[in-house]
């Protein structure tokens, strides 16, 4: 895919264009919103929402990192919705069914035995609510950074804060994080309890 | 005090998990990792604290990527043109809805009060100041178009050197020479098809209210008809034998109200005074109306102020629900 190409289509007008650039980033996009929202039915919204904004703002960019410029569409796309909320808390009638399956359930793999798909499914339930406790800038910038893998330069571009923020937000989400997990330890699989490493 | 030392421990504690957090990431330079390093020989628990944080973001590594739950390519219909911003969405502010509310009722207040305090008072009193003008007497507002009729009946020009004719007044004052020392305040019936005002009715005698009524009736109905009486230089009205052509100016009453006791037993009376007199007479009947009409018109003034203080009101409710719509929106 030659991205620069498909931006230029895009930018003149080309919904062809853009739309491959959507098939090729929505799977990224939708994880972050999904990280930073907490429900695949807010992630796919603000996923939908970002790229509309995006198609609709695709004559400012200005060249450098597409990728870096989506995600901080969709990250301004999920703190939006996220105020949105804050003003109006409603309650989803989805909350009130308690189901058993972990919230981005994935199939066991062939090498995994079940035990160990069900301690990692236990493990996976706890990170994800372990990172909704956080406050939405840490959260997004350890989401990015552990989640996605992205350095910490490109989290600087993406939130558009420095690099001294980021490394403080960083690691302040890690040691909330490793704390929450502290806390939930009786929660967690024994494979899993950090003091029987 | 122990507020001090829990700040200088939490600050110690997160300048820590930033040495903690750069190690993580092999972000630290080489004295800073020696000099952590050491640390983290001689101190379990901050050993234990690394490796908290580094199974955390083990396990975050760990997470697994969601599939999407449908594909968000934009179909024509969700965008507009590409490199334009959507057009700013006009939101109102409801702030300034509330004031105009608040305005426009303030208004509606003021035009209400105006109404009620200084219109209808004002109307009370053009009212009754009309009935009070009507109430003395009606003959004015009755006499009215009776007057007004009269210059436009069409009056026979008496030749040079004869006297006007003049159908009722010549008639009563020749009736009168004639009648001599008769009582005065007696009646005629009407002529056929004349209806008598009631207060001619009331008219006690031919001359108080042939006095009190000529500078009314005469004066201003029948300028011509006093010029030339006055021109004829009859004299004063007085006993018996008063000249027959003498006629009596306050006898410019409507033709209608004859005064002479008696039906004049002789007169004679030209087609031209019938049908002058005939005409008088029902002059009244067709004007009628007129009085109604003032009224009408004093009272037609509040049903601008009745639509303006509809309109207001109207303005009022409208504005007070676009706002409550807009705040709702806004919240």
């Amino acid at each position: 895919m030659d991205e620069q190409a498909l931006i230029q289509a895009a930018q003149r007008g080309d919904l062809n264009a853009f739309n491959e650039l959507v098939l090729f980033y929505q799977r990224q996009v939708f994880n972050l919103a999904y990280r930073i929202m907490g429900d695949e039915d807010s992630a796919a919204d603000a996923t939908q929402e970002a790229f509309i904004s995006a198609y609709r703002g695709i004559g400012r960019y200005r060249g450098g990192s597409f990728k870096a410029w989506l995600m901080r569409i969709v990250t301004n796309a999920c703190y939006d919705e996220l105020r949105r909320r804050k003003r109006r808390p409603t309650s989803s009638l989805d909350a009130l069914y308690v189901t058993d399956a972990a919230p981005g359930e994935v199939l066991m793999s062939d090498s995994e035995g079940p035990e160990a798909y069900a301690r990692r499914q236990d493990l996976n339930r706890t990170l994800h609510a372990g990172l909704q406790t956080l406050p939405e800038e840490q959260r997004t910038t350890l989401v990015l950074s552990d989640v996605q893998g992205y350095d910490y330069q490109e989290i600087s571009q993406i939130t558009g804060v420095s690099l001294g923020t980021v490394k403080s937000r960083l690691s302040r989400a890690r040691a909330k994080m490793r704390d929450y997990l502290l806390a939930q330890e009786e929660l967690l699989p024994a494979g899993y309890r950090l003091d029987s490493r | 005090m122990f507020n001090v030392f829990d700040r200088r421990r939490q600050s110690n504690d997160e300048q820590v998990d930033e040495l903690l957090s750069a190690y993580v990431d092999g972000l630290l330079r080489p004295d800073e990792r020696k000099k952590l390093e050491a640390r983290l020989e001689r101190e379990p628990a901050l050993r234990e604290r690394l490796e908290g944080m580094r199974f955390a973001v083990a396990a975050l590594a760990d997470l697994p990527e969601l599939d999407v739950p449908r594909n968000f390519i934009l179909a024509p219909s969700m965008v507009a043109a590409p490199g334009t911003a959507p057009p700013p969405r006009r939101r109102w502010n409801w702030p300034v809805l509330g004031w105009a509310t608040a305005v426009a009722t303030l208004l509606l207040l003021f035009v209400l009060a105006g109404d009620f305090f200084v219109v209808a008072p004002s109307l009370r009193q053009e009212t009754s100041d009309v009935t009070a003008q009507e109430r003395p007497s009606s003959e004015p507002a009755e006499a009215a178009p009776l007057l007004e009729s009269l210059p436009e009946e069409p009056v026979a020009e008496p030749a040079e050197g004869e006297l006007p004719v003049i159908p009722e007044v010549e008639k009563e004052a020749v009736t009168m020479a004639e009648a001599g020392d008769e009582a005065p305040g007696e009646r005629v019936p009407a002529p056929e098809g004349a209806e008598l005002p009631a207060a001619a009715e009331e008219m006690p005698g031919p001359t108080p209210a042939a006095e009190a009524t000529r500078d009314v009736f005469a004066a201003e109905a029948l300028p011509t008809e006093s010029a030339q009486l006055d021109a004829a230089e009859t004299p004063p009205t007085g006993g018996g034998g008063m000249a027959p052509t003498a006629t009596l100016e306050p006898t410019a009453l409507p033709p209608s109200l004859s005064l002479s006791p008696t039906p004049p037993p002789e007169q004679k009376v030209s087609p031209v005074m019938q049908e002058t007199a005939q005409a008088v007479a029902e002059a009244p009947l067709e004007e009628a109306p007129a009085p109604i009409s003032t009224r009408e018109v004093a009272e037609s003034v509040p049903l601008w102020l009745r639509l303006l203080e509809i309109v207001l009101a109207l303005l009022v409710v409208s504005l007070a629900v676009a706002t409550v719509m807009v705040r709702r929106r806004a919240v």
